[in-house]
């Protein structure tokens, strides 16, 4: 455990580098550096440009459109070397503000415990029955689409799981002697919480982060594939799922190699996520597991 | 006992409670309000503040929350902002078909897999209930979604019960190995299952508006889609509250069966 005076960066540091001797860590750091790669050199790398169409619709995979051509006559691979980064750049802004506003919250309630932790907890709650997807469709009927909006309701979505799950690793914190000889030094309140709590509960936050960001992607993705995402003729691979499915029994390669990048992504930051669960004891993997 | 299951009930109808406003506030509070949505973008004012008032969207919001509160604990849901026909009737005849779809997920889930028949396409006026075959891709995908979750929690929570003292002194008293597994471990590991499956359904009810969509199942999911689509606010807020509503019952139900199956918070 780290003494109170220790900054965050190091915390953190010291948690990756111990993940990393675990083998599903690095295929998992592998995998994932990979996709993002893929989505931030591709539009330099790309054949065509993505939106232009260049073919026929439908086009068999050849020497000139090596993964044919999709529902418009646009090239398959260059949309696919196009479309990444929405969803990359997305999910983790998304948990991140999910991170910042649960761990907020968690802290919060954790350290005032009475009261306040009863309120603050019972509104997680209730936010909590309302399904991720649904409270941002609920909202995006309202409000319109947008990048950032979605990025921040897929955020607020994600607080109520984030805030369980800090409050539960900091209650055991909240009661150590530090704090109290922190609050016997009066140290304003935020730096307890943030300078003295939060650097002894970095490595279950850090699975978290990976498990909201997972969550971020298949809950991104899946707004995208139902029209709520990035909009037409912009590339993104949620986009083309659904533009190309119609054809998916006939010219698969439309839909599965976005798909497949989507699923790549998400398996490779959960394996990291699971590697760094790996590094804590068992009593506290469960608490970081949940959903 | 009686007082958990009391307290737990109390509770669940407060989420409840707190959760209608919740969704009341954002469809109302939120710009966009019913009127326009009816009416479109190029409305003269009068024309919207008209209509307003005939909604009653003119009235404190408080007013506005206790009538459609009211309404709801009628039967009546309000009429839909596109279809012009009562929420009800579009929403009503897809409930049972909806919750068919999360029963067998959770069941799937939880059970070995059967044969399943292949998929059929619905001929228009055919239910669901008539063509039980098209449930069945919809159905796996979300059942395949949360099956690791859940086969990991019973694991996990499976082999710490196999740990432990009482099975040791089954073995020693010479019990079938599948007797201590199933009648002894299993029931005490069961717990940490009900928990999750309950947890898992906000992500089945999620979900299950991709599934729908994507399979072209009509379902709840689908019908939030388009009516998110078409900004029926109506609509909207009623597919939410019951969704919410299902959580928050399926939740008290999973803690109630974890008093129920839990002898210290039985007696």
């Amino acid at each position: 455990m780290q003494t109170a005076s220790s900054l965050p960066m190091p915390v953190w540091f010291s948690t990756f580098a111990q993940a990393a001797r675990y083998n599903r860590t690095r295929i998992g750091i592998a995998i994932t550096l990979l996709v993002i790669l893929l989505a931030v050199i591709g539009p330099f790398v790309a054949p065509y440009e993505p939106s232009a169409f260049v073919g026929k619709p439908f086009l068999k995979p050849s020497a000139d459109f090596l993964l044919g051509t999709d529902f418009r006559g646009r090239d398959v691979l260059s949309r696919l070397l196009g479309g990444g980064i929405p969803v990359v750049w997305m999910s983790f802004a998304s948990a991140s503000v999910g991170m910042v506003l649960g761990v907020t919250v968690g802290l919060v309630a954790a350290y005032s415990r009475g009261w306040i932790d009863q309120v603050l907890m019972r509104i997680m709650d209730v936010f909590l029955s309302i399904p991720l997807i649904i409270f941002v469709l609920l909202f995006v009927s309202l409000i319109g689409t947008g990048e950032w909006l979605i990025v921040l309701l897929v955020g607020v979505a994600h607080m109520p799981q984030v805030a369980r799950v800090t409050r539960g690793v900091a209650a055991d914190i909240v009661s150590r002697e530090f704090v109290e000889f922190a609050e016997a030094l009066s140290v304003p309140r935020w730096k307890i919480l943030f300078g003295e709590i939060l650097p002894n509960i970095t490595t279950p936050l850090l699975v978290e982060f990976g498990i909201r960001i997972v969550w971020s992607i298949s809950g991104i993705a899946a707004l995208s594939v139902m029209g709520y995402g990035i909009q037409p003729p912009n590339a993104d691979w949620g986009l083309m799922i659904n533009e190309n499915r119609g054809r998916i029994a006939s010219r698969p390669l439309a839909v599965v190699s976005p798909a497949l990048c989507i699923a790549l992504f998400a398996f490779g930051i959960n394996m990291i996520a699971e590697g760094i669960a790996g590094t804590m004891s068992g009593a506290n993997r469960k608490a970081g597991g949940e959903q | 006992m009686w007082r958990h299951l009391l307290e737990r009930s109390i509770y669940g109808l407060l989420t409840l409670v707190l959760i209608s406003a919740l969704i009341f506030v954002a469809t109302n509070v939120l710009p966009g309000d019913a009127a326009r949505a009816i009416l479109g973008r190029s409305a003269t004012p009068e024309a919207v503040a008209a209509l307003q008032a005939q909604l009653g969207l003119d009235r404190p919001l408080v007013a506005q929350y206790a009538g459609w509160v009211a309404d709801i604990l009628h039967g009546n849901l309000g009429n839909s902002v596109v279809t012009k026909g009562p929420v009800w009737d579009l929403v009503g005849p897809r409930i049972p078909e909806f919750v068919l779809a999360i029963v067998l997920i959770l069941l799937l889930s939880t059970q070995v897999l059967q044969l399943l028949p292949p998929t059929a396409v619905l001929r228009p006026g055919q239910t669901v209930l008539q063509n039980p075959q098209v449930l069945v891709l919809p159905v796996m995908t979300l059942t395949l979604a949360i099956m690791p979750y859940l086969s990991r929690l019973i694991r996990a929570s499976l082999i710490d019960a196999l740990a432990s003292e009482y099975v040791v002194t089954a073995r020693l008293k010479g019990l079938p190995p599948r007797v201590i597994l199933l009648r002894h471990a299993l029931r005490n590991s069961l717990v940490p299952s009900i928990q999750g499956a309950a947890l898992s359904l906000a992500y089945i009810l999620g979900g299950a508006v991709v599934v729908e969509y994507i399979f072209q199942y009509p379902g709840l999911g689908s019908a939030l889609q388009s009516a998110v689509s078409q900004r029926d606010l109506y609509v909207i807020q009623a597919i939410v509250l019951i969704f919410a509503f299902g959580y928050i019952v399926f939740n008290m139900i999973a803690d109630m069966l974890t008093i129920l199956m839990t002898p210290r918070l039985r007696s």
